[in-house]
């Protein structure tokens, strides 16, 4: 028997109407109204296995795609054009499309404003690439960056590559994942509209959204996050894995993992969401073997394919890039934090002269660069070796997790400007107009321990979620707080602290995308799936 | 979404990604061999980053052409950093070229006598190329730029070889800029290549401003040498004065001794008061 709804009167005569959320004896809060108006209109209504996707809701999709981008367009460009001022890396990555920026030529004058403009140049030899040594640098965002230079003539920004141009394609990738993500969603159609604009708004906090309009890489980390969901979700939705949608989730795990060098830690994440397939139920039928075997087969050559690309990209990355990333661990985050600095440099197989590079960068005066025993540096340290020493000097992670957490929870870069020199804003000033994402982590700096309990709450409704109502948003829940996890301390045990705060964007988007992805599961949680329906009528 | 419609995304987004691909191939061309730099050479280096490179391989264009760079000297990088296999890195390269590309050579290759005062001249030091340098090269190539103030290498056809000798030399040589006050030129004045309108040419003659020489007659008293040494001359010609310029950086005052055409009222003037063909030497 189904229980009446007593504040829903007509939910039992429309299939599509959210059940209530919990039967209450005690006295009828006052809130229950609201409540019961917010899951009516809100509420994603019946989720899980069987359940009829909603009708029409291809043409929802579009007009949320449309107005996901339309908002994050005017959000950049109106009154007058946002984004991310270059701090220096920019050109080692826009350089491989022939293009050299158009701005002061003193460090301290172009980190001020933002300068879009590229020209056409001609490179030789090491003249591009990676600061100091020339290797070339690659990124998944050289897809968007090469848009951006075809679309930059139509806009009559001139000859070469303007990142205003990228910014707009940004913009328009994003709505399409919008509309993406509307279309894989579970739920009634105000639900899907609700995630998608509570993504939206998260992806508009300008903490995020300037990098739209910069030469960074950090956009394809964050549209290859937002893609792998909808491709996630469209796979989890068949219950079995088919190639289309098989297909999309390595395409964007490619396209995610190749964004930047700590993305690569989002594989084993990655693989446990392809191998987590929902259950099969119903008694076994002619073909459950080989159907077993697909199940398996195909997402263990999909992991593999996604590894291979992972392998390939950590293969191309500068090995100037790396040395630098090792330097930073050591000189810059284990020593200065170490209570025996010698001690460290023993266990490292490094010599004890060392310890007076404590807390400097390669840059620094104090550079371990200049120790004529500094060769063995490069072949006493490396990846494996630090995470060694993390594994066997367990206490260090405490310290280290508190510098991270403060670093994600301080998402705005330094010194870096939002605006173009002409705009009439002073320098270095930064735009905040949607600091939604902003004030939350400004907020959580009281108690950094609660995003921790974002993280854990995120990721035990997911579990609650995938496991009672069988939706994929609950397993897509779990995947982003463990891929989350494991990327936060990737660049924390491999990347050092020097540029924790730029290194932690990516780590702080996921954890910000956190609040939808509640939202969605409280939602769910809170409706009657057709399963437990069934179940109590029966 | 219909299956088919998944597919087509998914077409559509291998052929994104497969374009992505063929964009990620660098239009960066390989340049020429870095291992055997001469000096004299001439150069097109206009980003801040060829300037910083640690190697530029640009081609070598002639120094009659417009060129912002100039190798003014050529020299072996030493031991122990010689013995390496692979080329050190950008920071030990750096402080290391930073030493080699003197400021002294340079001022011999310029023809700089004692008392020629330059500005707008930069000094850059390119090490070989990784592979250049895996090969045996060891050569470090010292390039010398005429730069704005903001730092901007300017392009010029000047040959800067022996160019303070020569009837181009107000290019890089410094000249003060003072502004009238009362009538009276200011004793302070920016720094300007002398081809810029100017009040006053430096002789390259600084000292410590202390009691002793506080006044406008002891101040023109121990210029006087300088500026003779300077103009070349025995005797300060009659359309030639002496106008000091006083510089305070940090509450420490400096003298710095100029030379100035005589004017019944201070303007400004463009070019330079040295003879051509160098000064006397000592």
């Amino acid at each position: 028997m189904i229980d009446a709804r007593l504040d829903v009167p007509d939910s039992r005569s429309r299939g599509a109407a959210p059940e209530p959320l919990r039967r209450k004896t005690a006295p009828v809060s006052a809130l229950r109204p609201a409540a019961a108006y917010v899951a009516r209109t809100f509420g994603p209504g019946e989720v899980g296995p069987g359940v009829p996707g909603s009708p029409r809701v291809r043409g929802v999709a579009l007009l949320c795609g449309t107005l996901g981008a339309l908002v994050m367009i005017l959000r950049l460009f109106v009154p007058r054009t946002v984004g991310m001022a270059d701090q220096g890396t920019g050109q080692q990555l826009l350089c491989s499309l022939g293009v050299r920026n158009l701005r002061p030529w003193a460090y301290t004058d172009f980190t001020d404003f933002i300068h879009p403009g590229w020209v056409p140049h001609q490179y030789f030899g090491e003249g591009c690439g990676f600061t100091g040594s020339g290797e070339p640098v690659y990124s998944s965002q050289l897809l968007l960056l090469w848009l951006g230079k075809w679309l930059t003539p139509v806009f009559a920004w001139g000859p070469g590559l303007d990142t205003r141009a990228v910014g707009i394609v940004c913009c328009v990738a994003f709505g399409a994942l919008i509309a993406g993500l509307v279309a894989a969603l579970p739920g009634r159609k105000p639900f899907r509209v609700l995630i998608a604009a509570l993504i939206t708004l998260v992806t508009a906090d300008g903490v995020f959204a300037d990098f739209f309009v910069s030469p960074y890489s950090e956009p394809a980390a964050f549209l290859g996050i937002l893609s792998l969901a909808v491709a996630l979700l469209r796979y989890w939705k068949g219950g079995r894995p088919r190639w289309a949608s098989l297909l999309m989730v390595v395409l964007a795990a490619a396209f995610t993992v190749s964004a930047m060098p700590q993305m690569v830690s989002w594989l084993p994440a990655v693989a446990l969401a392809l191998l987590w397939l929902p259950t099969a139920r119903g008694r076994r039928r002619a073909g459950f073997v080989r159907r077993r075997w697909q199940a398996f087969l195909m997402p263990t050559t999909a992991v593999i394919a996604i590894a291979g690309v992972a392998v390939a990209f950590l293969a191309a990355e500068p090995r100037r890039a790396a040395e630098m990333s090792l330097y930073n661990a050591v000189f810059a985050s284990i020593l200065p934090n170490s209570p025996d600095p010698v001690a460290d440099l023993k266990w490292l197989g490094l010599d004890p002269s060392f310890a007076s590079a404590a807390g400097s960068t390669m840059d620094s005066n104090n550079s371990a660069v200049y120790n004529p025993k500094y060769p063995q540096f490069g072949e006493q340290i490396n990846r494996g070796k630090l995470a060694a020493f993390f594994a066997t000097h367990p206490e260090r992670l405490i310290g280290l997790g508190e510098r991270g957490i403060s670093a994600l929870l301080t998402p705005e870069l330094s010194g870096a400007g939002s605006y173009m020199a002409d705009s009439g804003q002073g320098p270095g000033v930064k735009e905040r107009r949607i600091p939604v994402v902003l004030g939350l982590y400004t907020a959580m700096k009281a108690a950094p321990v609660t995003l921790l309990g974002l993280h854990l709450l995120t990721l035990l409704m997911g579990f609650a979620v995938a496991a009672r109502r069988k939706s994929g948003i609950g397993r897509l829940a779990v995947v982003m707080v463990l891929g989350g996890w494991v990327q936060f301390w990737v660049v924390l045990v491999l990347e050092g602290q020097p540029e924790i705060h730029r290194q932690m964007i990516v780590t702080g988007f996921i954890s910000a995308l956190c609040v939808p992805l509640l939202v969605a599961l409280v939602s769910i949680l809170a409706s009657k799936s057709r399963l437990h329906r069934h179940s109590r009528a029966i | 979404m219909p299956h088919s419609l998944a597919k087509r995304a998914a077409a559509g987004a291998a052929a994104l990604l497969l374009a992505g691909a063929l964009s990620g191939c660098n239009q960066t061309l390989p340049g020429t061999p870095t291992g055997n730099p001469a000096v004299g050479e001439c150069h097109v280096i206009d980003s801040p980053e060829q300037f910083d490179g640690v190697s530029e391989p640009s081609p070598q264009v002639a120094c009659a052409a417009a060129h912002t760079a100039q190798s003014y000297k050529v020299a072996q990088v030493p031991a122990p950093w010689s013995g390496r296999g692979t080329r050190p890195g950008q920071q030990e390269l750096k402080a290391l070229t930073a030493r080699m590309c003197d400021v002294a050579s340079l001022r011999n290759y310029l023809a700089a006598g004692q008392r020629d005062g330059t500005t707008g001249l930069a000094i850059a030091a390119y090490a070989p190329s990784r592979e250049d340098w895996e090969r045996g090269a060891r050569a470090v190539r010292c390039d010398v730029f005429l730069v704005a103030n903001d730092g901007v290498p300017r392009t010029t056809t000047l040959d800067l070889k022996g160019v303070l000798a020569g009837p181009d030399s107000a290019a890089v040589r410094l000249c003060y800029r003072q502004e009238l006050v009362d009538g009276k030129l200011g004793y302070d004045g920016v720094d300007v290549p002398c081809t810029e309108p100017h009040t006053a040419e430096d002789i390259s003659a600084w000292f410590k401003l202390e009691g002793a020489v506080a006044t406008a007659a002891a101040l023109d008293a121990r210029c006087l040498p300088y500026a003779l040494q300077f103009l070349g001359v025995d005797a300060l010609p009659g359309g030639i004065t002496l106008r000091p310029v006083i510089r305070t950086v940090n509450g420490a005052r400096t003298v710095r001794c100029a030379v100035a055409p005589l004017q019944s009222n201070p303007g400004t003037f463009t070019g330079s008061l040295a003879p051509v063909g160098g000064q006397k030497r000592d």
